[in-house]
Formats: structure tokens, C-alpha cells, sequence
């Protein structure tokens, strides 16, 4: 699509702006030819590497939380779970649940009146040290379950905080990019693309600008002479400086 | 006769003869006996020390006591009650900070309500002290409720019109106390999510008293009039005393409902249960002394056979009537919880066990669980339910009943003494009537109407 050129606003002859319109169309269509060459081809992929250090960056940027992630998940996991069972059975744990056990079963044959019997006391207290063995089991689990989810939790948060970081560093230019090509294509060609400092296609950009301050430039001098020069001069010169151009 | 040396007798007996030749003035309290002000003191110390035991083994976040001072130990929630009625015993006295005992009965009563795991209302006997879930497949415990809720109606008495008495009521209230008959006219001891109710009852005399004034009392889920009848009061005589005796014989039997509720006045049937506990007490303390010959420990001053801690674990010992089991083991809180039963007898061995055994069993938080001199057995060892009862003891008998006083004003004890006709009248006349022999073991005949 062609952007309307404003030549009413210039005062310039038709037929000059058609043919500066046509100029505009030829120059707009190269630069976005080798984007619709490589869209066509994309698919071909023969070349792995493309832009090596910036797609390394880039399998930095997401392996890098990955590994973190499950590093300190794993980690977690196995130092919480391990250090909860070293601690719940060290010899003096187990000696106190062994005599607290021992202990629960005399309270209850002192409450229930039955007469102690060593070896169905000594079944029991087993069986009791047992249950809290499970009990302290389930506890650990649980605990390392609740500890594993606020971390996973946290992490996500990050990584996903972190995404949207690396992700703004392409992410802004492509938007400054469509900006500044709305703009272009509503024909101010003073409009030039200015990214931050570890923002991604700088080249991309510099290449742009200076795409469109030859345009701009080559602009400016086509309507100095609409402006200035007798028509057929004009048109000898635009001629002249669009010889070089090549267009479809 | 306790194996003293002569001059460790003298010395003791001088001890004694020196406190009450300086200390010529005397304080009556309600119970008829002349306390001279050392001796007030001293029960001060050991109300005062023992009080420690629920600051220092309490979960600062749930405030749930610990069962016992062991490391390990899990909360017990009858040590818990105790313990709420004692937080607002120390306030009263001046010897906690109002505002901190405030907090921290208000947050143990919060994490009863919110946290501590229990089924319709009963909770679980041992809970983990942080997160107030169930332990050691502990059961639903009719009794421990009860203890619990006796000692936190106490603190909200202590304590009315605050969210003290409205969170304690609720917890209360929330109690199925007619689910824990199981179908039966006898409530059940408890209930386990493994295995259901548990094949006991609380079928005969003992700390049930307790469990059934609540049960009966309650405003909601109550339980019918009829089960007050149906448990054995069953009698028996020792050396001249008839007792309704429980089956163990241990002192706390017969001391923990009379923490709480006033007993003096209420005749059950012909019953005085205060009365019964004096001669229970008596009998327990000649039981042991029966056998003074054989063990170092039993002494007229060295006496209460109760559960305790011994050297072969925990162990109802008793006296008779009941099983009698003894083995030259003292716990000091049976004679100290029956302060308000023989005052005389009890402070003698007070007086014996802090002036002569001194250190051995008298350590930071009061005196220990248990003794056995021949074993020399003196573990560094408090149970939450001992030091509860010794607090509350002394606190009624220094203070004229003032724990009664508040507790017996609750409209469910009213209840109760209202639906179980317990006629009034007065303990110096009251006299422990025959209700049932031993082998004669059936139910009470409900009584007449009146």
C-alpha cells in the first residue's frame, strides 16, 4: 500500500507528486524486499547459526534460569528433605520418641486400668514409634512440599520477571521499529529509530536510519526543485537523481 | 519409720519446732487450719515456682503446653488447661504481667479453636506443640477435653466480658458431648479416626466427676440427666474409713475434679465428695505408711501414692481401697494436692519434702514428678498435669477457695448441680454413704426425685 504523498500540503504540481509518490513506493519496496526474500526462505534453515553471539545470548538467557530453577529446586529438596530426617534421628531423637512412646503407652494402661504386660507393652510402644516414625515422615514431606512450592513460586516469579527484562530488550525495538514505520509511512522521513544501549538490532536500526536519511535527503532535494526550479528542469533533474534507483 | 539418721530426725524436727517458735502468727484459711506466715510463704514459693513450668513449656506461638518437661515431649491438652487456669492464677496474683497473661491465654484459646485438630469438638489427646495436629495417633480424649475446657471456663472467669470468655464458652460450646456416649449411658474415654470409639468408659468413681458436670452442664449437646446414675460409686473400707474408691487408688482420682469445682456443699445422694476425698487421702497416706519398713521413701511426713513417673516408667501407684500399687515411690504432688482435703498432714509433708529432701527434689520449676530414695531414683523430670494440680491446690487453699469461688458461678455448673440433684449441705456433716460393694458392681439406682 502507498502512503498518500502530501503534496497538496507542498504545493506541488500533480504530476510531479505522482511521480515522487512512485519514488517513494520504489524506495520503500527495496528496503522491505530483503525482508520478504528472507520470510520466503526462512523455513530453509540450513545455516544453524545465523547471528551466532546473539542467539548464544539468547540460549544464555533461557538456560541459564533453567538450570537455577531446577538447581536450587533439586537442592532444596534433597538438603531439606535429608537434614529433616538426619535431624528427626539423631540417637538422642530416636531415644527420646523411643521413651515417649514407651511413656504413651503406660499413660494409657494407667487410664484403661490394664494390667501392665511387658511383652504386649513392648508390641505396643513398637508399634506407637512406628506411627510417629510415619508421622515425622509425613511431616518431613510436607514440610519440604510447602519449603520446594514458596521456592518454585519465588523462582517463577523471576524467571517470568526475567523473561519480560530479556524479552523487552527485542521486544522495544520491534515496537520502535513499528513506530517509527508508521511514521515513515505517513511520510516523515525526519522520524529515525533510536533504541537503548543493550537493546537488541542496533545494526538493524543504524541500517534503517540510514536508509531513510539518504531518502529523506534525496526527498528534500526533489521538493526543493518542485519547489524552485521551471517544471521541465525539475523533471530533468528528479530524472537524473532517480536514475540510479532501481524499482519494480 | 523413714531411714533418717538421729540427727538428720532432730534436725528436721528442730526445723520445724524454730519455724513455729518465730513465726507466732498465724492466718486461718477456709480450710480450719492455722498457717503461720512462714509456711504461707512457703507455698508461695512452690505455687510461685511451679507456675514456671507452664511459662517455660509452652509453645510461644500456640501456647499449648507441654505433656511433659522431656525434650520431645508433645503438648498435652489437659497440661494445656491447666495451664490457661494457672496464666490467669499468676495475673491475679501478680506474678505474671496482666497484659502478657492476657495475650497469651487469648492466643492459646485462638489456637485451640483454629488450629488444634479434634472431632466434634473432643480434641486429641497429644497434639504437636506448633501446629496443634495430632500425635502419636493419640485419641480424641473425653477427659482431656474436659480438663481443658475446666481450665479455660476457669481463665475466662478470671477474665469476664473479654473475647477471653466469648473464644472459651465457644470452644465450650462447639463440644458433642452426647456423640462421646456412643449410644450407651456411659461416656466413652475416646474415639480414634483408626479404630473408632475406644472399648472403655468412664464406668466408675474417679477424676470423672469433671467430665461429667461438663457434659451435663452444657448448653448445647448435653448429655441426658440419667448418665449422672450410671456409673458405680463403688465403696469400699480401709483401717476405718468407708471411701468411694477408684479402681487405681492414685490421689489425683480423687483431687482433680476438686481442683475446680467445690465439692463442700454437694451431696450426692447421701455422698459428700469432698468428704470422701479427705478419707481418701488419709487412707492413702496410711496405706504407704504401712509399709515404711520396706522402703525409705514411706514416711508419716513422705507420703502420696498417685500417678507418677517411677523406676520401672509411669505407673498408677495407689493406696487402698483400690489396687494399692506401690513400690517405694513418692509423688510429692499427691500429698500437696491434697492440701485442701488434710491440711495438716499435707503441709507436714510439704514441709519434709522441701526442708529434708531439699535439692534432690526440688529443683527451678517446683518439685519433680516422683522420688524413690531406695532406687534413688530423683529424675529431673515435671508433667504438665502434676504441676497444674499442685498450682491450683495451693491457690485454693491459700486464697480461701477463690478458684471454686469463680469456677462454681458458671451457669453450666449451676446446670449441673441443678440436673444431677446434688442437694446442698454441709461437708462437717456430710458422710460418705454405702452406694455400692465392690463385687456388687452395677449401676446406681437413679435417685428419688426430690
Amino acid at each position: 500500500m502507498i502512503a498518500a504523498f502530501p503534496g497538496e500540503l507542498l504545493r506541488i504540481p500533480a504530476a510531479q507528486t505522482q511521480i515522487i509518490s512512485q519514488v517513494v513506493f520504489d524506495i520503500r519496496f527495496l528496503f522491505f524486499y530483503d525482508v520478504a526474500m528472507n520470510k520466503t526462505t526462512q523455513n530453509r534453515r540450513r545455516q544453524f547459526f545465523i547471528n551466532k553471539p546473539f542467539q548464544l545470548r539468547y540460549m544464555l538467557y533461557v538456560s541459564l534460569p533453567l538450570v537455577v530453577v531446577c538447581g536450587i529446586s533439586f537442592f532444596s529438596l534433597y538438603v531439606g528433605i535429608w537434614s529433616d530426617i538426619l535431624n528427626s534421628f539423631t540417637d538422642q531423637k530416636v531415644q527420646e520418641d523411643l521413651i515417649t512412646a514407651t511413656r504413651m503407652v503406660q499413660y494409657e494402661e494407667v487410664r484403661q486400668n490394664t494390667a501392665p504386660n511387658n511383652v504386649l507393652s513392648v508390641f505396643r510402644s513398637a508399634e506407637k514409634l512406628g506411627s510417629r516414625q510415619r508421622e515425622i515422615f509425613k511431616e518431613i514431606l510436607d514440610k519440604a512440599n510447602r519449603n520446594i512450592s514458596i521456592k518454585i513460586a519465588l523462582l517463577l516469579f523471576f524467571v517470568a520477571w526475567g523473561t519480560i527484562y530479556i524479552s523487552h530488550k527485542t521486544a522495544g525495538p520491534i515496537y520502535h521499529m513499528l513506530r517509527i514505520g508508521r511514521e515513515w509511512q505517513n511520510g516523515n522521513y525526519r522520524a529515525r529509530i533510536f533504541l537503548r544501549k543493550w537493546d537488541e538490532a542496533h545494526p538493524l536500526a543504524e541500517q534503517m536510519n540510514t536508509t531513510y536519511t539518504i531518502l529523506d535527503e534525496r526527498f528534500a532535494k526533489i521538493k526543493k526543485w518542485a519547489r524552485e526550479k521551471p517544471p521541465q528542469e525539475a523533471i530533468a533533474l528528479i530524472q537524473k537523481e532517480l536514475e540510479s534507483t532501481q524499482t519494480s | 519409720m523413714i531411714r533418717l539418721s538421729f540427727f538428720g530426725l532432730c534436725q528436721f524436727r528442730a526445723t520445724a519446732a524454730l519455724l513455729s517458735f518465730f513465726l507466732c502468727i498465724s492466718a486461718s484459711s477456709a480450710f480450719a487450719y492455722e498457717l503461720k506466715p512462714a509456711e504461707i510463704k512457703l507455698l508461695e514459693k512452690i505455687e510461685r515456682d511451679t507456675l514456671k513450668y507452664f511459662l517455660r513449656h509452652s509453645d510461644p506461638i500456640t501456647g499449648l503446653v507441654r505433656d511433659n518437661s522431656r525434650a520431645g515431649s508433645p503438648a498435652s491438652i489437659a497440661a494445656t488447661g491447666f495451664g490457661l487456669a494457672a496464666l490467669a492464677i499468676g495475673a491475679d496474683r501478680g506474678w505474671i504481667n496482666q497484659d502478657i497473661a492476657k495475650e497469651k491465654i487469648l492466643r492459646t484459646l485462638t489456637a485451640l479453636e483454629v488450629k488444634a485438630e479434634n472431632k466434634n469438638g473432643f480434641f486429641y489427646h497429644f497434639l504437636d506443640m506448633k501446629t496443634g495436629k495430632r500425635v502419636w495417633k493419640s485419641e480424641a480424649s473425653s477427659i482431656d477435653t474436659a480438663l481443658l475446657v475446666a481450665g479455660a471456663l476457669t481463665a475466662a472467669q478470671y477474665y469476664p466480658g473479654t473475647e477471653i470468655e466469648v473464644r472459651a464458652k465457644r470452644i465450650y460450646a462447639r463440644i458433642n458431648w452426647k456423640w462421646m456416649l456412643n449410644n450407651s449411658d456411659l461416656i466413652c474415654m475416646g474415639w480414634t479416626p483408626e479404630s473408632g470409639f475406644l472399648p472403655y468408659y468412664w464406668d466408675s468413681y474417679n477424676e470423672l466427676l469433671i467430665l461429667q458436670a461438663l457434659a451435663l452442664g452444657a448448653s448445647n449437646h448435653a448429655v441426658p440427666a440419667e448418665i449422672w446414675n450410671a456409673w458405680f460409686r463403688s465403696e469400699d473400707e480401709y483401717k476405718g474409713k468407708k471411701i468411694i474408691y477408684s479402681h487405681s487408688g492414685s490421689l489425683f482420682t480423687y483431687q482433680y475434679s476438686h481442683a475446680f469445682i467445690d465439692f463442700r456443699n454437694l451431696n450426692d445422694g447421701g455422698i459428700n465428695y469432698f468428704e470422701n476425698s479427705i478419707q481418701a487421702s488419709l487412707a492413702n497416706r496410711e496405706y504407704s505408711m504401712e509399709f515404711e519398713n520396706q522402703y525409705k521413701s514411706y514416711h508419716a511426713y513422705s507420703w502420696g501414692l498417685s500417678a507418677s513417673i517411677g523406676p520401672g516408667g509411669y505407673k498408677a501407684y495407689g493406696g487402698k481401697p483400690g489396687q494399692g500399687l506401690q513400690d517405694g515411690t513418692i509423688a510429692p504432688h499427691g500429698a500437696i494436692g491434697s492440701l485442701i482435703f488434710t491440711p495438716k498432714e499435707s503441709l507436714d509433708a510439704i514441709k519434709f519434702f522441701y526442708l529434708r529432701l531439699g535439692e534432690k527434689i526440688y529443683k527451678d520449676l517446683g518439685f519433680i514428678g516422683a522420688f524413690n530414695i531406695d532406687k534413688k531414683f530423683y529424675p529431673h523430670e515435671y508433667l504438665g498435669i502434676d504441676q497444674g494440680i499442685i498450682l491450683m491446690m495451693l491457690e485454693n487453699f491459700l486464697r480461701d477457695g477463690i478458684v471454686w469461688k469463680k469456677f462454681m458461678e458458671l451457669d453450666a455448673v449451676k446446670n449441673w448441680v441443678e440436673i444431677a440433684r446434688l442437694k446442698e449441705t454441709s461437708a462437717l456433716t456430710a458422710q460418705p454413704v454405702i452406694a455400692q460393694k465392690p463385687e456388687e458392681k452395677t449401676a446406681v439406682e437413679p435417685k428419688a426425685q426430690s
